[in-house]
């Protein structure tokens, strides 16, 4: 059984190029600011990014660039969203994986009744949308359904 | 015996199941009245295109008004079915009444893509399509069957799904009071003027019965009494009018029985907890109790990269910071203009010395006049083309256009960091825009669009008067009802802005005009407008629909300034625009007759104008600007010099 994971786990790692995001422990930069006005802290957790196939053939510049998106992402989406979506696994904090209908761009304002004056362009405006959902989408799998 | 008694029971379970089935049915007399009146709509369909079908030469004058006549009692029957088809599924209602053949759109929530080609169908262009010489049997039967299987759509069974719970019909009911002020008494879907109050009295009594089965049905969420008498009130008046839209008392049916319901109905739909799952209620503020209030639709953030910043103090922090940068020429390429240089503080924010600005290089002039920032957080394209769709985007591509400030971004932001007092600034504020590490170009763009949006937070007398807080004069009175009628403006500018922002307020319009290169009308301006950013047929020389809010302040008028005077632009109008005066303009989307506008009409109609303009607060220019480590920098003139 173990021998199966790990092989799995291999295959995976070639079939897929993990990029690790570039990040700045900064400390600085980690103090956000939520809706509510009270600076909390919100810690930036490494996350690694999984490209799809096809994008070996990717220029490494471009790469970075996708990273830097995802990363804004990431950051948004732990201000914005992550109160309501992160669930809580063995006493850890774990960012769930939305599948792909779920990721619906605008569409994802209107479509679910709890996002009502939540995700709104007030909120989070139409290019920070974007890189919440691109940031979703290409996260590395946490296991943990929404 | 067992046998028996198992099909006794059998039988006793069919019929306890199809019994169970009729009284679901019998239980919602709502969507029994909806179901009903559609299919005696499809039905008024079909015997349209039966009355065409037997007529053999459709293009006799006789044959013509027999086909009218049918078109007109079907519309009859449409009238109500408004009140549902343009919230749950507008696109489908432009097959059946669509105003136009071809529509362009671009809608807010679709901000990044193409804008779509929509083709109207359906009776009103059948009835348009009727007045031409030729009427060909097939085109004409094609307009109205495109409309019966539109009409289809509204009977499937994921529609007549909605129809079980309330939610839907608050929001209905809310667009059909905002349609009811900007659409329904204009003409807007209704060319024909003889029919607009005939119409307008159906509408309103087949949603009166509508408001019945909705109350009958779904008791626990009723439309209130209070509601429900005023409304009563509201068709008592329309039954006192003239039958004459031009008579009809546009600015009393609104201030004292539309807006007043619409209060009602945005009170409801928080006190019962409506919840909205569609795009047609993008825009609209829950919150608001006025259809004439700045806050009824959110059209552009102003904020950008400070979105989510709440506090007051950091908010007044890059408001300040905004200032400084709407009148520091270090913006600009050569160090000489500043944003003020073209949208004046003191003149409303535009340039009203001339008809277009100078050009970066001093040698010329621009194409086009320079619009007021006052209100333009209400559009959701930006600049009579629509080319931009956020604010920030445009104030990027103002400050590094050539011809404009001729700036190249990097430098601009090395020049403002140059000065310590900015760079300090934006330092702080860093720390409210987790995803940028540094200073960016949208950092100083957002805190110029932040500070000069603030300017359109204010009121008009018109508003105060709508809101029964003042009373205006009649002319005033009068001139909002030519307003909204005969002068035909309110077909292209809608409540509350009085752009071209229509319910829902989720897309701006474009119009074509025939809007003369200058005032001998010997050649239409050579700006293709709309056609440069979505080339097609319809929109060569179209332009955005600006908003009429402080035009008194704001001359000179159009999108290149040609007209200097008010008086001048409703002639333009009055005389069809620039087809009416012999231009060759085939896409003109305005009527080129005559108006017919009296001395009178004009005065009023300008009176009514000005009393769109706001109180705007007397801004002064900030008394120094942030020193530079280069001493160039330094010389720069607040504002700049040209």
């Amino acid at each position: 059984m173990n021998k199966i994971i790990v092989v799995i786990l291999v295959l995976n790692a070639m079939l897929f190029v993990n990029c690790k995001s570039v990040q700045n422990s900064n400390s600085k930069e980690n103090t956000l600011v939520n809706s509510e006005n009270k600076t909390p802290q919100v810690p930036k957790r490494e996350i690694n990014y999984t490209f799809p196939d096809d994008s070996l053939k990717m220029s490494d510049s471009a790469k970075t660039e996708f990273v830097k998106n995802f990363d804004k992402g990431q950051i948004l989406y732990n201000i914005v969203c992550a109160k309501c979506h992160n669930k809580v696994v063995d006493g850890k904090e774990v960012v769930p994986d939305f599948s792909l209908p779920q990721l619906m761009d605008y569409e994802m304002r209107v479509q679910y009744p709890s996002h009502e004056g939540r995700l709104t362009e007030a909120n989070l405006s139409v290019l920070e949308l974007d890189h919440v959902v691109d940031y979703l989408r290409y996260k590395k799998k946490s296991g943990v359904h929404f | 015996m067992k046998k028996n008694l198992l099909f006794y029971l059998f039988t006793l379970i069919i019929v306890g199941i199809g019994f169970s089935f009729t009284t679901n049915e019998t239980t919602n007399p709502y969507k029994e009245n909806y179901v009903l009146k559609f299919t005696e709509f499809e039905q008024s369909e079909l015997r349209l295109i039966d009355v065409i079908n037997q007529i053999q030469d459709v293009n006799t004058e006789n044959n013509k008004n027999r086909i009218k006549e049918e078109i007109l009692k079907c519309r009859f029957k449409f009238k109500g079915l408004d009140f549902w088809m343009r919230y749950i599924e507008p696109l489908s209602q432009k097959k059946i009444n669509g105003p136009l053949p071809v529509e362009w759109e671009t809608e807010v929530f679709e901000k990044y893509e193409k804008p779509y080609k929509r083709e109207g169908a359906g009776l009103t262009l059948a009835l348009q399509y009727l007045e031409e010489d030729q009427v060909d049997k097939s085109f004409l039967l094609n307009l109205i069957n495109q409309s019966l299987d539109a009409t289809k759509v509204y009977q499937t069974d994921s529609i007549k799904a909605k129809l079980s719970s309330y939610h839907h019909f608050y929001l209905c009911n809310r667009l059909y009071l905002l349609n009811l002020s900007t659409i329904y008494t204009t003409g807007f879907d209704c060319p024909e003027k003889e029919n607009i109050l005939p119409e307008l009295k159906v509408l309103l009594s087949d949603v009166g019965e509508i408001y019945r089965s909705f109350n009958q049905t779904f008791s626990n969420t009723p439309l209130t009494q209070e509601y429900l008498e005023l409304y009563k009130k509201a068709k008592d008046f329309v039954e006192t009018q003239p039958s004459n839209y031009s008579n009809f008392n546009h600015y009393n049916f609104i201030r004292d029985y539309i807006n007043p319901l619409f209060a009602i109905n945005q009170k409801l739909i928080n006190q019962y907890k409506v919840v909205s799952r569609s795009f047609v209620d993008y825009t609209l503020n829950k919150k608001a109790n006025s259809i004439f209030s700045k806050d009824l639709y959110i059209g552009q953030d102003s904020k950008g990269v400070f979105l989510r910043v709440y506090d007051e103090n950091t908010l007044a922090q890059i408001d300040n910071l905004g200032k400084l940068l709407f009148y520091d020429p270090i913006l600009s390429g050569n160090n000489q203009r500043s944003c003020v240089s073209c949208h004046n503080p003191s003149q409303f924010f535009t340039d009203t010395n001339t008809q277009t600005s100078l050009q970066y290089n001093y040698k010329g002039h621009l194409e086009r006049n320079s619009p007021s920032l006052i209100n333009a957080p209400f559009n959701h394209l930006l600049m009579v083309d629509g080319e931009h769709f956020t604010l920030q985007m445009q104030g990027k591509a103002v400050i590094t256009n050539p011809k404009e400030m001729g700036a190249i971004e990097s430098e601009v932001l090395q020049k403002v960091l140059s000065c310590p007092d900015y760079k300090q600034a934006f330092s702080e504020l860093l720390k409210f825009t987790p995803t940028e590490s540094e200073i960016t170009f949208d950092h100083l763009v957002s805190a110029i669009t932040f500070y000069y949006s603030k300017f359109s937070k204010h009121n008009s007398l018109f508003d105060d008067a709508m809101n029964k807080k003042v009373e205006v004069d009649e002319h005033v009175m009068n001139g909002f009802n030519v307003f909204m009628s005969k002068a035909e403006c309110a077909t292209c500018h809608f409540a509350p802005i009085f752009n071209g922002v229509k319910p829902p307020y989720v897309g701006s319009e474009f119009e074509v005009l025939g809007t003369p290169q200058d005032k001998n009308y010997k050649k239409l301006s050579s700006d293709k407008g709309r056609y440069q950013i979505n080339p097609a047929i319809e929109t060569l020389h179209a332009f955005r629909t600006g908003t009429i809010r402080n035009a008194t302040n704001t001359k000179p008028y159009m999108h290149n300034g040609v007209f200097n005077s008010l008086e001048e632009v409703i002639e333009f109008y009055n005389g069809g625009g620039g087809a009416g005066r012999g231009l060759l303009v085939e896409n003109q989307t305005l009527s080129s007759d005559s108006l017919h506008l009296s001395e009178q009409e004009t005065a009023d109609l300008i009176r009514f104008i000005g009393s769109l303009s706001e109180q705007i607060p007397l801004e002064k220019a900030p008394e120094n600007l942030p020193k530079s480590s280069n001493i160039v920098l330094n010389k720069r003139k607040i504002g700049g010099e040209y």
